[in-house]
């Protein structure tokens, strides 16, 4: 029944099965079907947005409706990839609650749904809390937060989680140019599908031949082991039949540990440094990990009404728990991202335009991807 | 022509960056907020080291700044970044800008396009935003 459910809420289950092969893959939809299906969720996400505007403001509650729409190089961190257009639909609302003059008490929710044309779509639908106190007159802000999750991925079906976090965060006010802020927290990835080992996004397995597993996939028979590798690489035995296995949905825990700067250096120009510390653990050790990540962003308002902000990232990953006969994997791997987004504000109404870029390891095969995307969009927030 | 172009921008970026110059940065404590005029009541706790401002330190003092350039929810109690100067005449804050502190779509995040960046770039939760195995 639970799976039933699952089956639901999943995107794939908006997609025609294939009867003929009876392996639960999915073909295209026609053509007409899916425009179809664009041109009504464009259409409800205008009439929403239109019906926002007639709702009375609130102090207490805010609310966020976003529609923006763009093309991505590589939807699956893949290589070679496969480009798409997509839409994205997004909600979120906001509020807040003083408890007392000291204690105040943020609820949020937020939804967003990423049509791809010519892949599949993805979700995700969160709800959060955090509790925030007020130490030393305002300069020191400590929160305890939490939040729930679920994300649907029908490219990606490996990916397809329920998540639950708890966590600490803190910002002090070191003076008027700087905010140093802290970050603490656990995270529950409640995986739903069997896959094989390093079948997520931008790890090396070609999602439409490999990886898929279902929710109650049964291990893969011996004939299914034999995979093709990379041009000069030796399958290890027992290490490549490990890795072309299916195994049951995984159990993990992320833990994350990130300090950040904001520095304020004149009225338009805004700059922040950031670094934070991953451990994930993981219910298949093969897949445990430990990560660094380090960046900078910069926000530049160069105009009345306009911001402009770059922002760059570096990874280090590294898998720790390999076995040393799998010699398909590459333990340690990079990858960096960058991102620029210019926004024009009219009230509460904000136009932007966003470039991002990202390049990486993907460890299985020793593979790397490059991915490209390109959006602009609306956003309405009261 | 082009030689003329870079003069120009040249000299937009000197103009922007003499008048950014030409402000203090002061961090202050709300004490009260009437939207309808734009008018803010502060507490100052830091500043540059100008003396008309270093003895207000701790009290009240009056804050104006253009009504659409208010932070959209700003509460008595709030840290705010105030950039402006003081007025000789009236001895209020005249602001150009005021930026909220926190976490949230108010504090650090008040356009959202660490959030959007995020959804598509990031690996991971902390600094960005989408969360997973590995990629996401």
């Amino acid at each position: 029944m639970k799976g039933e459910i699952f089956n639901i809420l999943s995107p794939a289950a908006l997609k025609i099965k294939n009867p003929g092969n009876g392996k639960g893959e999915f073909r295209q939809r026609p053509g007409p079907y899916r425009v179809g299906k664009r041109f009504l969720l464009f259409t409800g996400a205008v009439v929403l947005l239109c019906s926002l505007l007639m709702v009375s403001r609130s102090e207490a509650v805010d609310l966020l409706a976003e529609l923006s729409a763009g093309y991505d190089s590589n939807p699956a961190l893949i290589d070679p990839s496969d480009g798409s257009g997509f839409s994205i639909y997004a909600l979120g609302a906001e509020h807040w609650v003083g408890l007392s003059e000291d204690f105040a008490l943020d609820l949020s929710v937020a939804g967003r749904y990423q049509d791809y044309w010519s892949v599949e779509d993805n979700y995700r639908l969160q709800a959060g809390a955090a509790l925030s106190y007020i130490v030393a007159e305002g300069r020191f802000l400590p929160s305890l937060v939490g939040e729930v999750a679920a994300y649907r991925d029908a490219l990606i079906e490996a990916d397809e989680r329920n998540e639950a976090m708890v966590g600490i965060n803190a910002d002090w006010i070191i003076s008027n140019r700087l905010t140093l802020g802290f970050e603490q927290s656990f995270r529950w990835l409640g995986y739903l599908n069997w896959a094989k080992p390093f079948s997520g996004k931008g790890q090396g397995r070609n999602p439409d031949n490999e990886g898929k597993g279902g929710k109650n996939a049964p291990a893969a028979s011996p004939s299914s082991w034999q995979l093709p590798t990379a041009p000069g690489k030796q399958p290890s035995g027992k290490g490549n039949r490990l890795l072309n296995t299916l195994y049951p949905p995984r159990n993990n825990v992320l833990m994350v540990t990130g300090v950040d700067l904001d520095v304020f250096m004149m009225s338009p120009l805004t700059g922040r440094l950031y670094a934070a510390y991953g451990d994930l653990s993981s219910s298949l050790d093969m897949e445990s990990f430990r990560e660094v990540q380090a960046g900078a962003a910069l926000s530049w308002i160069p105009a009345d009404q306009w911001r402009t902000v770059f922002e760059a990232t570096w990874y280090r990953t590294q898998y720790y728990s390999v076995p040393e006969n799998i010699t398909r994997v590459r333990r340690t791997n990079y990858s960096w991202s960058a991102g620029v987004q210019i926004s024009r504000f009219w009230g509460d109404f904000e136009l932007f335009g966003q470039v991002g870029w990202k390049s990486g390891d993907a460890p299985l095969d020793y593979e790397s991807y490059t991915q490209t995307v390109i959006q602009c969009g609306l956003s309405y927030s009261f | 022509m082009r030689t003329i172009l870079f003069f120009l921008i040249l000299a937009s970026a000197n103009g922007l960056a003499s008048n950014a110059l030409a402000e203090e940065l002061f961090l202050g404590r709300v004490l009260s907020v009437d939207r309808e005029s734009g008018k803010l009541s502060v507490a100052l706790i830091d500043g540059e080291d100008n003396p008309d401002t270093l003895n207000k330190g701790g009290k009240s003092m009056d804050v104006t700044i253009p009504k659409d350039r208010l932070p959209k929810r700003l509460l008595p109690g709030n840290v705010i970044r105030i950039w402006g100067g003081v007025s000789q005449e009236t001895g209020a804050l005249n602001a150009t800008y005021l930026q909220a502190s926190g976490r949230g779509s108010y504090g650090k995040d008040p356009t959202g396009v660490r959030r959007r960046i995020g959804k598509s770039l990031s690996q991971f939760g902390g600094r960005g935003g989408a969360k997973g195995r590995g990629k996401h």
